[in-house]
């Protein structure tokens, strides 16, 4: 996991994520670190600040194809989203889960 | 708005009128949207609140389940030593008594079997209770899980209408300033703009004074708005036009017993051999040149190993490459052996520490596609291709070690 060092994740970040994550969940997302990475660095740029708040979080989002990823957060309006989730990460997963399932 | 054609004196009059009516109305619906916008924001906030104290509760359960069974190992470990000692209680009476000293012993080990009895029976007693308050919890857990669903599901449901009154409160606002512009213009005396849809740009028509000129002007014909227009109709005609249905509906499940098998590889083994490189058979002819050469003995032999001459060339049709056949059993899923190829690392990192490198062959690709199921057709279309096929991947190299 010391790939997430680059974006700003501190080392207590990553023994939450450790502790969060089951056996297979992190070997998978060590395997697939470049989608992961890409994705990660989508949500900064996007204009998510608390960004590292929400991988630690939920980890499970960020480990989807970076067109997914995109298309997902493309359905809602930039400006609201980033508030919201500022206030409370828990709604980008709410979000997620939303247009997964419709 | 719909087009008008007015009478120019009294025309006008009654337009203002109109315009004044509307105006009102579209001013009490604008305070009825913003008052619902605010209850569905208010109805969010307690829902998020809700799903927060839900999510709480379902961890404090969970870590009460974990210390239960913390609790249920300690008594099994308990009942362990008790056995343990019985028996060391045992071993050391056959091997140490004998006659009288049997009897003695007899009593004290008969008193200490029935405790250890005793104490293994009320672990045992005590384990069953400690499991059946997990079992409860677990329901409970259960129960929190679904109300949370159910929560959001509701919270999705309150966006959507939330969104939908925020729009429809935006274009209220743009008729609204519409209607002042023209009223304001109808006092000042300038030209009208009589707006033909809400949707289409609109056409002036120049209202004149002058009387010279009053029967050159278009009769024009009042749309009488009626009088006795509630509430509801007026905002039935403003969902018409702006196509807005506040209906509710409920949330629907996804059943997915079985995805539809699509042919994966329909059309695409033909393409494998499309471009198999099968080249024309040359032949070659005699030139007219040498044809035209004339006819002579000195030349028969000449025309004998000419006309004896092997001269049709086969090529060798091109098999496609490794990494083509590859591609090509890609294609339907939209990437390539390159594409996955970057996107993986080349090693595997597990939880303990333990590294293991690992190449990803094209003959991996293959096994992995040969072998994509329903699930992972449901799988790609909600994360993708190539998340969900590195994933299985990775697993099947898991399993070969």
């Amino acid at each position: 996991m010391s790939f997430l060092y680059k974006y700003g994740f501190t080392d207590e970040e990553i023994d939450a994520l450790k502790e969060t994550l089951s056996k297979d969940m992190y070997s998978e997302m060590a395997f697939l670190k470049n989608i992961v990475s890409s994705n990660i660095e989508y949500l900064r740029d996007f204009g998510v600040t608390n960004y590292s708040q929400v991988f630690v979080k939920y980890p499970e989002i960020f480990m989807r194809d970076t067109e997914s990823f995109q298309n997902v957060l493309g359905k809602f309006d930039k400006e609201d989203l980033i508030d919201k989730v500022l206030k409370n990460p828990t709604v980008i997963k709410k979000m997620v889960d939303y247009v997964d399932n419709n | 708005m719909e087009r008008f054609e007015m009478m120019i004196d009294n025309g006008l009059v009654e337009f203002k009128s109109f315009l004044g009516k509307t105006k009102e109305s579209i001013s009490v619906l604008i305070d009825d949207i913003k008052s619902n916008i605010a209850a569905y924001e208010a109805r969010i906030k307690d829902t998020e609140d809700e799903i927060s104290d839900a999510e709480a509760s379902s961890r404090t359960c969970e870590q009460e389940i974990s210390r239960l069974q913390e609790k249920i190992k300690g008594l099994k470990k308990s009942i362990e030593n008790v056995e343990k000692t019985y028996k060391k209680i045992v071993d050391a009476y056959s091997s140490t008594s004998e006659g009288n000293t049997k009897d003695i012993y007899s009593d004290i080990i008969e008193n200490a079997r029935e405790n250890c009895e005793k104490d293994v029976e009320k672990n045992n007693i005590e384990i069953e209770n400690l499991n059946d308050n997990i079992y409860g919890i677990k329901n409970n857990i259960k129960e929190f899980n679904s109300t949370i669903d159910r929560l959001n599901r509701d919270l999705s449901e309150y966006q959507t209408e939330l969104a939908k009154y925020n729009r429809a409160l935006q274009y209220m606002q743009k008729v609204y300033d519409g209607i002042i512009d023209d009223l304001s213009d109808i006092e000042s005396g300038k030209n009208l703009r009589v707006k033909s849809s809400t949707r289409t740009t609109t056409a002036p028509v120049q209202i004149e004074q002058k009387e010279e000129e009053k029967s050159q002007s278009e009769p024009i014909e009042i749309e009488e708005v009626p009088e006795t227009n509630t509430k509801e109709e007026e905002l039935k005609r403003i969902y018409d036009l702006t196509g807005y249905k506040p209906e509710e509906k409920e949330p629907q499940s996804e059943i997915v017993n079985e995805v539809e098998q699509e042919p994966v590889y329909s059309g695409n083994l033909e393409n494998l051999f499309l471009n198999s490189g099968v080249e024309d058979i040359k032949e070659e002819t005699p030139t007219t040149q040498q044809m035209d050469s004339g006819f002579d003995e000195n030349n028969l032999s000449e025309w004998e190993q000419m006309l004896n001459e092997k001269t049709i060339t086969f090529d060798e049709p091109v098999p496609p490459s490794e990494e083509e056949t590859v591609n090509q059993l890609l294609k339907p899923y939209g990437t390539t052996y390159e594409t996955l190829l970057s996107l993986a690392d080349d090693r595997i990192e597990f939880k303990d520490g333990t590294i293991i490198p690992v190449e990803i062959k094209i003959e991996d690709v293959i096994n992995a596609v040969n072998q994509v199921d329903a699930i992972d057709l449901k799988s790609m279309k909600i994360v993708g291709p190539n998340t969900t096929l590195l994933k299985k991947i990775k697993k099947m190299k898991e399993e070969a070690m």
